[in-house]
């Protein structure tokens, strides 16, 4: 099964690939086991060193583009193959500003079966209108500024749900074939403020708003689940001897869409779920 | 500490727009690959049957002067379902980037001081309907907005163009007259506001608009600039409003009325219903026409006539 990593740069692709094969190899997961690796798998292992010394996955270039190639095997006993190109975010930013698909990005969801799609609660471009600004101005109400629009409209410039709703249409319109399973991943799920969102589905309704609408409504062509996970499982500031101690596919941890714990590896059991088993 | 992929946490602007414009002479060879992406343009009539053909959906046209609102009320329909305003489900826009472009001067990504619409400009290539799939209880529905400039309803009124030149006109499932409430706040240019919508409606009966298969709706726009200027300005709309509705309902007898207030600006405005969603659900109201039939798919120039399909019956 073809599965595409699809989210704006820094948005934890790397990151998960990482951590996914950490759990993977060393056994982590209950609900899914390596059973052989069609790929080399020396860029995930480098990463996991940096984790294990508490030090951020590096960003993945554009060129640099390594592609992950697994046989992975469910509790159900099914195998399948996993292929997940590990492109870089720039990748769907220069599609999205330019109007025009990158070549291999195209090709890579002309042949997804499913797909991981990333959010990270610090890299969200939120789209706030423009009396929030007035409200961070002390002072009188500002006069009107009349028809001047300082910075003009450019496709970049779309809030991140805006532009995630844009290229799932788009990819439709490109050919790419439907049902396609959809895991929506939240990255860095430590960070959010655990009093105000409780579970990955209601940060969701609230900050990306107009995807969570987008893929209730149209359920029917990408099936979809939401969870939340955590790589690092922590701030790697944290003076936590404990939380040292662990190897870090003993860290990471995730929850699914109401706030329920699961493993690192459910957002991909997700998308096998739906795969016919190779 | 977030999980980043450089050394370095980036800022974050208030607006998310800070360093991560992308640079307007950034080369982009691998983009090459001659699939496109829709850019900010509407659709056409032919396009918006294609649409219509597959599911049940409202031509909505906002008639009335330049700056009366129309523009926003397409986008604040729209961006409502972002802020959670909506009782409605996002279900799709296949103009997309328009929309966005089209509000982007009342987000603070713009740099401006206060929210604004620019001005709507005539489409050359007759791209002028913005698309709006909503979803709701399980049913969905496609909203296609007219995008069309003051200018054009000024002709109207000056009888410079008969409302039979204007297909969308004669299409409409949901046709609204606008009046503007911040020109009705002011003893200075309330007169002809409403003049305009009076004549407008005259107009438009005199072109057999609306058809017996189109709703009609008489909408206040700004209605917390009216609300902040006091009552007399009230009073004097209530009785005016009551006159245009009569002279609507004389076309259409189920025509409704509304007040909005799309963006609530005004100081002094105690707005605690802007009449969006009541709009909104107006709009979803069932039309008196069964749906369209699928557009032709062949190429023959027939095919491409500048007009939106009539449907097959009016039940």
């Amino acid at each position: 099964m073809r599965v595409v990593m699809l989210g704006f740069r820094e948005t934890g692709k790397s990151t998960y690939a990482v951590g996914l094969y950490g759990g993977l190899a060393n056994a982590g997961f209950a609900t899914l086991k390596l059973v052989g690796l069609l790929d080399a798998v020396g860029f995930l292992n480098e990463g996991l060193g940096r984790l294990a010394a508490r030090q951020p996955i590096l960003r993945t270039v554009d060129e640099q583009v390594e592609p992950i190639a697994l046989t992975l095997r469910t509790d159900g006993g099914s195998e399948h193959e996993l292929h997940i190109p590990d492109r870089s975010g720039e990748a769907l930013r220069g599609t999205s500003y330019s109007r025009q698909w990158h070549r291999g990005l195209l090709d890579e969801l002309l042949e997804a079966r499913g797909l991981l799609l990333f959010v990270h609660p610090l890299q969200l471009r939120p789209g706030e209108p423009v009396e929030t600004a007035q409200k961070i101005v002390q002072g009188p109400p500002p006069a009107d500024d009349g028809d001047d629009v300082p910075r003009r409209w450019t496709p970049d410039l779309m809030p991140s749900d805006v532009q995630m709703v844009d290229i799932l249409q788009e990819m439709v319109e490109a050919g790419v074939s439907t049902p396609i399973r959809v895991a929506v991943v939240v990255s860095a799920w430590d960070i959010v403020d655990g009093e105000e969102w409780d579970s990955p589905s209601s940060w969701l309704k609230e900050r990306v708003a107009l995807l969570a609408q987008f893929l209730e409504a149209n359920a029917d062509r990408f099936p979809s689940a939401a969870f939340g996970v955590s790589v690092q499982g922590s701030d790697f500031t944290a003076d936590d001897a404990t939380f040292r101690e662990k190897d870090p596919w003993e860290r990471t941890w995730a929850v699914d869409a109401a706030g329920d714990a699961v493993e690192l590896a459910a957002p991909v059991s997700f998308l096998l779920s739906g795969s016919a088993p190779e | 500490m977030a999980e980043f992929g450089e050394d370095q946490r980036p800022d974050q602007a208030a607006d998310g727009a800070g360093d991560d414009q992308v640079p307007a002479d950034a080369p982009f060879p691998q983009y090459e690959s001659g699939a496109l992406l829709r850019g900010p343009e509407g659709l056409t009539a032919p396009e918006a049957s294609q649409i219509l053909g597959t599911a049940p959906g409202r031509v909505v046209v906002w008639a009335g002067e330049r700056r009366s609102g129309k523009t926003t009320l397409t986008v604040e329909l729209y961006e409502r379902h972002r802020t959670g305003r909506a009782t409605t489900t996002f279900a799709g826009s296949q103009t997309l980037p328009a929309l966005e472009a089209r509000i982007h001067p009342a987000r603070a990504a713009s740099l401006r001081l206060q929210p604004h619409s620019e001005r709507t400009e005539l489409d050359p290539d007759g791209r002028n309907l913005l698309h709006l799939a909503v979803s709701q209880e399980g049913s969905r529905c496609h909203l296609l907005f007219a995008d069309v400039p003051g200018e054009v309803f000024r002709q109207v009124r000056d009888s410079e163009t008969e409302p039979s030149e204007l297909p969308l006109l004669t299409r409409a499932d949901k046709l609204a007259v606008l009046v503007d409430g911040e020109l009705l706040a002011s003893t200075d240019t309330r007169s002809a506001a409403v003049s305009f919508a009076r004549q407008l409606v005259a107009r438009l009966a005199d072109g057999g608009v609306p058809r017996r298969s189109t709703q009609t709706a008489l909408v206040l726009t700004k209605a917390d600039k009216l609300t902040a200027a006091g009552g007399e300005a009230l009073a004097y709309w209530e009785r005016k409003e009551a006159d245009l509705h009569d002279a609507l309902r004389a076309q259409d007898p189920a025509a409704c009325v509304f007040r909005t207030a799309a963006r609530v600006l005004a100081e002094g405005a105690d707005i605690r219903d802007d009449g969006m969603e009541t709009l909104m659900n107006w709009l979803l109201d069932e039309p008196t026409v069964t749906p369209d039939p699928p557009a032709p798919t062949s190429s023959q120039p027939a095919d491409r006539l500048a007009r939106l399909q009539r449907p097959k019956a009016v039940t």
